[in-house]
C-alpha cells in the first residue's frame, strides 16, 4: 500500500518515464529525493489550455470524452485536460471518471489498485466518493472504472449512473468522463447524454473520416463541442514544408 | 494533394521505398553470378585495292577500302552459302547438313562482329563461350571471305577469257570467209590483174585492179575491217588477261592479315548484361514504390488535418504525437497517457477502501 508522496514517485516506474530524478524542494527549504513534476511534454499544457479554452469549458460542467472507435487517445486527452484545468485554475475540483468498463486503464496508469471503482460503486450502489483517488494535485481525483470489468450490461445506462453522476456534480466542479468508443458500444450515447458537453476525440491517419462522421451523427449536436484530432503532426520533414510553402 | 502525397509517403517511407531498394539488391548478385562469360578472337585485315590493276571495280568509292570489304562480307554473311562454308571450316562442321545447321548458321552470324579502323584496317572479331570456337570462327569467316573473294575474281577472269576468246574465234573465222572470197573473185578475175598478154584494164591506165573493179573494192575493204575486227579482239583478249591475272595477284596484296587470330585465354564477362539487370530492377522497384504509394494514398481515408474535419464540425485542437523522449514507439501512447497522469501524480484517497 503506497502511503506517501514520496513512495508513490519512488513506486512509479521511472524507468518507464524519463523523467529526471532532482532533488524537489520541501516546504520546509530541505531538499529531497523525488521526482520533479513538470510537463515532461513541453508545449502540451498550452495545446490542451487552447482545447478547453475554445470548447467553453472550464466551469462548472460535466464533459465526455469520446471518440468513434478504441485507440484514438481518449483517455490521454480526458488527462491532460483535466490536469491543465486543474493547475490553471486552483480553486475548481476536478475529477476524470473512466466509463470504459471494457478497457480500464487509469489504475494501470496511475499504478493504484483498480478497486473500488465505479463499477463496485454502481453494482453495490455505494457512493462513488469512496472511490475517488486523489492525486498530487490538490484538486484533481479520478474514478478509475474499477472490476472485474467485463460484461456489466446497460450498468452505465442504469439510475445509478445518473445518479452517481449528480454527486459528482455536487463534489467536483470540472467532472471529465472518458467514454466507451461511440460506435462500439452503446453505453457511449447513454454516457455522453448525462454530459453538458461532448469532446470528440480522432486520431489523425487513422480514424477513416466516414466513421468519424458516423459517430459524430449519433451524438446530440447541441452537446457538441468540437474535435480535438491526435496524433496529427505530419510526417513532413519541416525542411520540406517551409520549402515547399506548405 | 502534393501535402497528402508527401505526407502519405514519409509516413509510409520504408514501406514504398522497400521495392526500390529491395529489387535492385537482390537483382545485382543473381546478374552479377549469372553474366555471361565469352571469349573474344580478334584478327586484323589489311584491305587494299592495287592501284596498278585498270579494271572497274565495283566498289563505293565514297566508301574506303575498308567500309567496302564491311559491306560485302555483311551481304554474304546473310547468306547460308556462306556460312556454311565458314562452319565447314570450324568444329561446327559436324552440324553442316543436319537440323541443327540452322543454329549454327545463327551462332556464326551472331559471334561475328565486323569493325573498320582507319580507312583500310578491317577488324574481326568473334565472341563465343568457347576459346576454340571463336578462334575457329574469326579464322574461318576470313579464309571463307578471302577464298570467295577470289574464286569470285577467278570466275569472272575466266568469263571474260572465254567471252574475248569466243569473240576471237568468230571474228577469225569471219575473216577467213572474207579472205577466201576474195581469193576466188581474183582467181575467177584474172583479165583484171592482167595475167594476159594486154594487161588488164587497170594496168593500162595506170590504176590499181580495185579502182576500176567496185566488187573486188567491196571485198578488199571487207576483209580489212574484219582483219582490224581481229586484231582488236586480240589486245582485247590480251588485256583480259593481264588484267585477270594483275588481279589474282592484287587480291593477295589487297587482303592482307595482319593480326592473326588467336585462341583466347581469358573469358570476358559481359558487364553490360550484369550492369542492366540491376538497373531494370531498379526501374522496376521505382515503378512499384510509386504504384504502392497512389495506392496507399487512394486507399487512405483516414482524418489527417484539420481541412478533413472542417467540413462536418469545429476543431477545438491539433495534438501531436506526444511521445516522452526515449519512450519511442513502443511505448506509445501508454507511456505519453502515463507521463500526463504522472504530472498530476497519484494519491490514495484518505477515505480509499484500500
Amino acid at each position: 500500500m503506497i502511503e506517501s508522496r514520496e513512495r508513490i514517485a519512488d513506486a512509479i516506474p521511472v524507468d518507464t518515464l524519463p523523467f529526471q530524478r532532482l532533488p524537489v524542494p520541501d516546504t520546509d527549504g530541505h531538499a529531497r529525493g523525488g521526482l520533479q513534476r513538470d510537463w515532461v511534454l513541453p508545449g502540451a499544457d498550452e495545446l490542451f489550455r487552447a482545447i478547453y479554452t475554445r470548447a467553453g469549458a472550464g466551469g462548472s460542467e460535466v464533459l465526455a470524452v469520446c471518440s468513434a472507435i478504441e485507440g484514438e487517445g481518449r483517455t490521454t486527452v480526458s488527462l491532460g485536460l483535466a490536469s491543465t484545468i486543474a493547475q490553471d485554475f486552483p480553486e475548481r475540483r476536478v475529477l476524470v471518471v473512466e466509463t470504459d468498463l471494457h478497457r480500464p486503464t487509469l489504475a494501470v496508469d496511475f499504478d493504484v489498485a483498480p478497486n473500488p471503482g465505479l463499477v463496485e460503486c454502481l453494482l453495490e450502489g455505494q457512493s462513488v466518493q469512496v472511490a475517488y483517488r486523489s492525486t498530487f494535485l490538490d484538486n484533481l481525483d479520478f474514478l478509475p472504472a474499477g472490476g472485474p470489468t467485463g460484461d456489466h450490461r446497460r450498468l452505465l445506462a442504469s439510475s445509478r449512473m445518473a445518479a452517481a453522476i449528480d454527486i459528482m456534480r455536487q463534489t467536483h466542479d470540472v467532472v471529465i468522463i472518458d467514454t466507451p468508443a461511440v460506435l462500439t458500444s452503446s453505453d457511449a450515447l447513454v454516457v455522453t447524454d448525462l454530459a453538458d458537453g461532448v469532446i470528440f476525440v480522432v486520431r489523425a491517419g487513422v480514424t477513416p473520416v466516414a466513421l468519424v462522421n458516423k459517430a459524430l451523427e449519433q451524438l446530440d449536436d447541441d452537446r457538441v463541442r468540437g474535435v480535438v484530432l491526435n496524433g496529427g503532426d505530419s510526417a513532413i520533414p519541416g525542411w520540406l514544408r517551409r520549402a515547399a510553402g506548405l | 494533394m502534393i501535402e497528402r502525397l508527401l505526407e502519405t509517403l514519409f509516413r509510409h517511407k520504408l514501406l514504398i521505398l522497400l521495392p526500390s531498394v529491395l529489387i535492385p539488391l537482390i537483382v545485382a548478385p543473381i546478374a552479377l553470378l549469372s553474366a555471361p562469360s565469352y571469349y573474344e578472337s580478334i584478327a586484323g585485315i589489311w584491305v587494299e585495292r592495287p592501284t596498278y590493276l585498270t579494271y572497274r571495280s565495283d566498289d563505293n568509292t565514297f566508301l574506303t577500302p575498308a567500309q567496302n570489304q564491311i559491306a560485302r562480307l555483311n551481304e554474304v554473311m546473310k547468306t547460308r552459302a556462306f556460312l556454311s562454308d565458314v562452319a565447314k571450316r570450324t568444329s561446327l562442321s559436324s552440324l553442316v547438313g543436319t537440323r541443327g545447321e540452322d543454329r549454327a548458321y545463327e551462332l556464326i552470324a551472331k559471334s561475328t562482329l565486323m569493325a573498320t579502323s582507319g580507312s583500310h584496317l578491317l577488324v574481326l572479331t568473334a565472341r563465343t563461350p568457347s576459346a576454340n570456337l571463336s578462334f575457329e570462327i574469326v579464322t574461318g569467316v576470313s579464309e571463307a571471305f578471302k577464298d570467295r573473294a577470289m574464286s569470285d575474281r577467278i570466275e569472272q577472269a575466266e568469263l571474260g577469257i572465254s567471252f574475248y576468246e569466243s569473240r576471237l574465234k568468230s571474228a577469225e573465222e569471219t575473216l577467213a570467209k572474207s579472205n577466201e572470197a576474195l581469193r576466188r573473185y581474183v582467181a575467177s578475175n584474172q583479165r583484171l590483174f592482167g595475167n594476159d598478154s594486154g594487161g588488164g584494164a587497170a594496168s593500162r591506165i595506170g590504176l590499181p585492179a580495185a579502182a576500176t573493179d567496185p566488187q573486188l573494192s567491196q571485198l578488199m575493204r571487207q576483209a580489212d575491217l574484219e582483219q582490224r575486227d581481229v586484231e582488236s579482239m586480240r589486245t582485247s583478249l590480251e588485256r583480259a588477261r593481264l588484267d585477270v591475272s594483275a588481279a589474282l595477284e592484287g587480291q593477295e596484296l589487297g587482303f592482307q592479315m595482319l593480326d592473326r587470330p588467336q585462341v583466347p585465354t581469358n573469358a570476358i564477362i559481359e558487364r553490360r548484361r550484369s550492369l542492366m539487370f540491376p538497373a531494370a530492377g531498379a526501374l522496376v522497384g521505382l515503378m512499384l514504390s510509386a504504384t504502392l504509394l497512389v495506392l496507399l494514398l487512394a486507399s487512405d481515408r483516414s482524418a489527417r488535418s484539420e481541412a478533413d474535419l472542417l467540413a462536418t464540425t469545429r476543431v477545438l485542437g491539433v495534438i501531436p504525437q506526444l511521445r516522452v523522449q526515449g519512450e519511442g514507439r513502443r511505448g506509445y501512447p501508454h507511456g505519453t497517457r502515463r507521463a500526463i497522469g504522472f504530472v498530476a501524480g497519484a494519491l490514495p484517497s484518505p477515505s480509499g477502501a484500500q
